[in-house]
């Protein structure tokens, strides 16, 4: 039986090739974006993990295993920028030769020396020295191994030292063991790249990736499974004659499920084969790809043995199981019925779910959204979920009402013909196009939602000037709690600042002086400023007429965090309230913030940016309030899923394509005869074009409609209940995507005109 | 006894009835020719007889047993062994070559392919198909067509060969060709046959015909039922 | 064709003169070939000889022999022997069958099993020519072949005028 199963699925002629060959892309390329996904995801968890290492000498994460006989190692780590890019800077100094070696570099450097991450590397070789390589004592001796970095892009550099030297510098720990497991870095403090994280009032990125994945990967299997769907259905009416002639010469129904279980699996598994090909061909473009806030390694986006075998076995045991219950459902009878039975039209209650979910992101805008994060995600999940599987059951319906509404205003006959086939059978002339609505609907809400989550960091943050202050706070310790007494700044280094070509202003804010100011509703400790020196940077607010010097909040204003870093409102507007303490005391205070404006040239920056690391070394280095913006998690978190939401829409909208083609094609085969013997009793061609674009054009639009005003109900809801944000309309971008994907599909529909012209020549009519 | 009987066969399709209680009966070795005019329901009688079909109400005996109550496997499997079937068209499986598809009932019933094939050759040369062993069926006239279903109906020596217009889309020559050998093959086996045709000169090849008409059997006083 | 027969059904539609019953058969049964007179005539004289009808009174009127002839039971029990048994299938006895039919309608008898009747035969002896030429020398089966097609022509006009023998008999009866 299988081997006849075989022989039947292998050699039945150029239609069955074309059917096999296409199931098989279609199912391949499932199997390639299942791949790419499982393969996604343990890219993500090895490229978190690379960055263990990091984590060493965090007390509040145990140490890998310790063996007693090490020497230690002193461990410093610090994070810097650089182009708003943030450099990840270790300085260690070994005290004996057993003492623990960071990954990637044979052995610790030794003072003077220090290895740098390929792309740092690059970058210290392209740029003049005073805006990078001045802040680095020593030379580069070597690139740090790519086992040891997240990404390619990764900046990390080690620097060696003299213990006695390293071991006197604040922060600095002495460690028996490199750190082999990551930390749980929103803690509100401090994540291993040594910059503050913003304290936790956003939403936690780790619940909403799910969230969104678990969206997106809808939105790409809907597609994929259709194609297959739309595939398998090629030719079917052959193989149905061809099962019915053997049922009638005496195959049991048992045999003929085995013979079509036999067709999947061939298929499935040729497919699965591509699936692999795909998976090879894509990994490196989709590593480009930063769906982390990083690119991975190509090598990174790999497969363990369990993930290949389940989708390598599991794909073709779907196959033939689905095809088994498929042919569950449908008796094939030895009787090959000739007549068309016309299957029942849909109900209207196919609209419920879909107005469901529309009414459960209605119930959150309305009555807000729950604290915790995972309630939220409990809250928007099924409510997406519901509409975007309510748009597909809902098409259907939505696609009959179309069609007899044309069918009703119909007066050429191709329209009259492309109605009453669409409702006949509204399923097959949705099933042509719902991949595309899929991909309009997604298109139009993550559009909407970033747009607006854009809009939102624009509207509270507008002002160019801030971006251009580059901020250093110093009185920073680990645990926040007071350090050595602060420095005060030397002339000398003010006079090198304002000595760099584009800095306009230095602002120092003095503390410690039992000061309170209210700011942005929050009342916290004020340190001093000069009003002379206020008045040389405006992004900082101003003083009232005739002071000398004023209340400014200093660093430790609020978890450690002064409100121009965290309070992502401006604070230029502000005038601050004059403080009564003369000029020549103010310079005898400690020095808590220096700020430095600059005219926002990458240059002015950096350079800034090297003097203040080599005068103060903290943990974290000085950033411009812009920088802070870009890699707040929530805007990484932003971009990342603009990346993603491109590979998306594209994907979908290039499988919806593929779907509609193959959908119009089998259309076109199963009519071959009737529309012939149109052509020759006289139809011009062009009705029966318009009949095939009228048949996938009204589906297409009907549903499209209403999928991008539901695509926009729901963002409007999501966005105003998540983001506490109105709407905001895209801009020219989506219409252009949308246009293009609406017009990409007619360019589909307008290429199957030459088959069209080919299939129904004369010679078809010809009685056989 | 008759090796086919029907009694008060009753059959709809949806609200259309197609047998309202036939009742009638096949004699072994004899060629019993179905008429009546289209729409009687002659076809659905003779898929009841072969079990194709299940009628809603009524009883079917083959060869002394209950034909309609059995399982679709069961009666499968006696289309398969016992039965042979031509119909007017349609009924090759065109993946296959010609001898694979006279020997598909064999196949079907486990043989190796080999075998199959060669039993399967044997009825080439007696129906005129020598040369066309390995054809695909869209390339044969339809007069080959016919005489290939022929040999696939034969091939595993049936009781009982259904045939349903089996001349219905060829030309009287052709259909001659085709009747000729049908009757020499059965006559020389004893098979059995049951043969649904509106053409008087294809029921003439028979040794007795009945009527359908509005789905029974439509009786004359001195004509046997 | 049976002229006598049909014009003893006729007869027994009702009694008619010699004149009548010529004007009836022409018109129902002599399409193109009416019956010549003195063939009526004769006709009649030989069924009264023969005690299939009888002259009844002469009347009075015009013209030469007006009586009405009146069918004995004689003669209906050969009209009805004549439309229930089947014409013997030969290639040319479509008027014979035309006869039958229509006056099976005319007398109100059961013509549709006339029909059946009449197919039955018709394929008996289709089945004896199919045996026949399957023996036969090639000059057999080319006259048997000539038989076969005119008897399935018959066959299907039988099938065809089955179908609307409540249409003729509405146009036959009076």
């Amino acid at each position: 039986m299988i081997p006849l199963g075989l022989r039947l699925t292998l050699r039945g002629g150029r239609e069955a090739v074309i059917r096999l060959v296409l199931v098989m892309a279609a199912v391949g390329l499932g199997a390639g974006l299942l791949l790419a996904a499982v393969s996604g995801i343990n890219a993500a968890t090895t490229q978190n993990n690379a960055s263990a290492w990091l984590w060493t000498g965090n007390a509040d994460e145990p140490a890998g295993p310790a063996a007693a006989s090490t020497a230690r190692l002193w461990w410093h780590v610090s994070g810097d920028m650089f182009r708003g890019q943030i450099i990840a800077r270790v300085d260690v100094a070994a005290t004996g030769a057993s003492s623990p070696v960071p990954p990637g570099v044979p052995h610790d450097p030794g003072p003077g020396q220090y290895y740098a991450s390929p792309a740092l590397a690059a970058l210290l070789r392209s740029t003049p020295a005073d805006e990078l390589a001045g802040r680095y004592p020593g030379h580069l001796i070597g690139t740090i191994g790519d086992t040891a970095l997240p990404s390619p892009d990764s900046l990390v550099i080690i620097i060696g030292h003299a213990p006695a030297q390293l071991a006197r510098t604040s922060d600095t720990v002495p460690v028996t063991a490199i750190a082999t497991a990551p930390g749980n870095g929103l803690r509100g403090v401090r994540n291993p790249d040594g910059l503050f994280t913003d304290p936790p009032v956003e939403e936690a990125p780790a619940s909403s990736v799910d969230l969104v994945l678990s969206v997106v990967a809808l939105a790409i299997l809907v597609p994929v499974l259709t194609f297959i769907a739309t595939a398998t259905r090629l030719s079917a009416a052959r193989r149905e004659q061809r099962f019915a002639a053997m049922r009638l010469v005496g195959a049991t129904p048992r045999q003929v499920s085995l013979i079509a279980a036999v067709e999947s699996v061939v298929a499935a598994t040729g497919g699965v084969a591509a699936g692999f090909g795909i998976f090879f061909l894509l990994r490196v473009p989709l590593s480009a790809i930063a769906f982390t806030g990083q690119p991975f390694f190509p090598t990174q986006m790999s497969l363990s043995v369990p993930d290949i075998f389940l989708v390598a076995l599991g794909i073709p045991v779907a196959a033939a199981v689905a095809a088994r219950l498929a042919l569950r459902r449908v008796q094939i009878s030895p009787l090959d019925v000739a007549r068309r039975v016309t299957p029942r039209p849909p109900k209207a209650w196919r609209l419920v779910p879909l107005l469901a979910g529309v009414a459960e992101l209605g119930f959150f805008a309305a009555h807000g959204r729950p604290p915790s994060v995972p309630g939220q995600v409990q809250a928007f999940f099924p409510g997406f979920l519901l509409v975007v599987i309510g748009l597909i059951i809902a098409g259907p319906w939505l696609t009959m009402a179309g069609a007899r509404f044309l069918a009703r205003r119909a007066r050429r006959p191709g329209a009259l013909i492309a109605a009453r086939r669409l409702a006949d059978d509204p399923r097959a002339g949705f099933r042509a196009v719902s991949g595309l609505v899929l991909a309009l609907f997604v298109t139009t809400v993550a559009v909407a939602v970033l747009t607006t989550s854009n809009a939102k960091l624009v509207l509270s943050r507008g002002k160019a000037a801030d971006a251009n202050v580059l901020v250093d706070q110093l009185e920073q310790s680990a645990e926040g709690a007071a350090g050595p007494p602060a420095p005060i700044l030397p002339a000398t280094l003010t006079a090198r600042l304002r000595g760099i070509d584009g800095v306009t202003g230095v602002v120092e804010v003095r503390a410690g002086t039992g000061l309170t100011v209210r700011v942005f509703g929050s009342t916290g400790p004020a340190g001093l400023v000069s009003c002379a020196q206020l008045a040389s940077v405006p992004a900082l607010g101003r003083c009232p007429a005739g002071a000398q010097v004023a209340a400014f909040p200093d660093s430790s204003f609020v978890n450690g965090l002064s409100p121009i870093l965290f309070a992502r409102k401006s604070v230029q507007d502000i005038t601050w309230a004059a403080a009564d303490i003369t000029a020549q005391r103010l310079n005898a205070t400690g020095l808590d913030i220096i700020a430095v404006a600059t005219n926002g040239s990458q240059p002015a920056i950096e350079r800034a940016r090297t003097v203040l690391d080599n005068a103060y070394p903290v943990p974290d280095g000085p950033q411009t309030i812009g920088e802070l913006e870009l890699i707040a998690p929530s805007n990484t978190l932003t971009n990342a899923y603009q990346q993603l939401a491109d590979v998306v829409i594209l994907t979908s909208l290039a499988i919806a394509g593929c779907t509609l083609a193959t959908s119009i094609a089998a259309g076109l085969a199963d009519r071959k005869r009737p529309f012939s013997m149109l052509r020759l009793t006289g139809a011009r061609l062009a009705t029966l074009r318009r009949v095939v674009v009228l048949e996938s054009a009204v589906p297409l639009i009907a549903v499209a409609i209403v999928a991008i005003g539901v695509g926009f109900g729901a963002s409007a809801m999501f966005t105003s209940a998540q983001m506490q944000h109105p709407l905001v309309a895209p801009g020219a971008g989506y219409y252009l995507i949308t246009a293009a994907g609406i017009a990409a599909s007619l360019a589909v529909i307008a290429a199957t005109f030459p088959l069209l012209r080919l299939i129904t020549g004369p010679e078809v009519a010809r009685n056989e | 006894m008759k090796i086919l009987q029907t009694k008060g066969l009753v059959k709809s399709f949806g609200q259309t009835p197609a047998l309202c209680g036939a009742t009638m009966g096949v004699s072994r070795g004899e060629i019993l020719a179905v008429m009546g005019p289209s729409g009687s329901g002659k076809s659905t009688l003779l898929h009841c007889l072969a079990g194709i079909l299940v009628p809603d109400d009524g009883e079917v005996w083959f060869d002394g047993q209950r034909l309609d109550t059995r399982s679709d496997e069961r009666r499968s499997e006696l289309r398969r062994d016992r039965f042979g079937f031509v119909f007017q068209s349609g009924q090759l499986v065109p993946e296959l070559t010609v001898e694979e598809n006279v020997a598909l009932p064999l196949l079907l019933g486990g043989a190796r392919r080999a075998p199959a094939v060669a039993e399967a050759r044997k009825w080439f040369g007696r129906l005129g198909l020598d040369g066309l062993e390995q054809r695909r069926s869209g390339e044969l006239s339809g007069g080959q067509a016919q005489r290939v279903a022929l040999a696939r109906g034969l091939v595993t020596g049936p009781e009982v060969l259904f045939a349903d217009e089996p001349t219905g889309s060829l030309d009287s020559v052709s259909g001659e060709i085709v009747m000729n050998l049908l009757t020499a093959a059965v006559r020389e086996q004893g098979t059995t046959v049951v043969l649904v045709t509106h053409d008087a000169r294809v029921a003439a090849y028979a040794n007795r015909e009945i009527i359908v008409r509005d789905g029974a059997i439509s009786t004359l006083t001195g004509v046997e039922a | 064709m049976s002229v006598p027969l049909t014009l003893l059904g006729l007869l027994e539609r009702e009694p008619s003169h010699g004149y009548d019953l010529k004007r009836d058969y022409d018109t129902y049964f002599g399409r193109g070939k009416p019956l010549r007179y003195s063939q009526v005539y004769a006709t009649l004289g030989r069924l009264t000889r023969d005690g299939k009808a009888v002259p009844g009174p002469v009347e009075q009127g015009a013209g030469p022999e007006r009586r009405r002839y009146v069918i004995t039971d004689a003669g209906v029990a050969d009209v009805e022997e004549w439309l229930s048994e089947p014409a013997q299938p030969e290639p040319d006895l479509q008027s014979e069958l035309f006869a039958k039919v229509v006056l099976s309608l005319m007398l109100d008898r059961a013509a549709g099993r006339y029909l059946d009747i009449q197919r039955a035969a018709h394929l008996q002896r289709m089945r004896e020519l199919t045996d026949l030429k399957s023996r036969g020398d090639p000059l057999d089966v080319l006259l048997a072949d000539l038989a076969l097609f005119r008897l399935e022509a018959d066959l299907r006009w039988i099938d065809h005028t089955a179908v609307r023998l409540d249409l003729l008999a509405k146009a036959v009866r009076r």
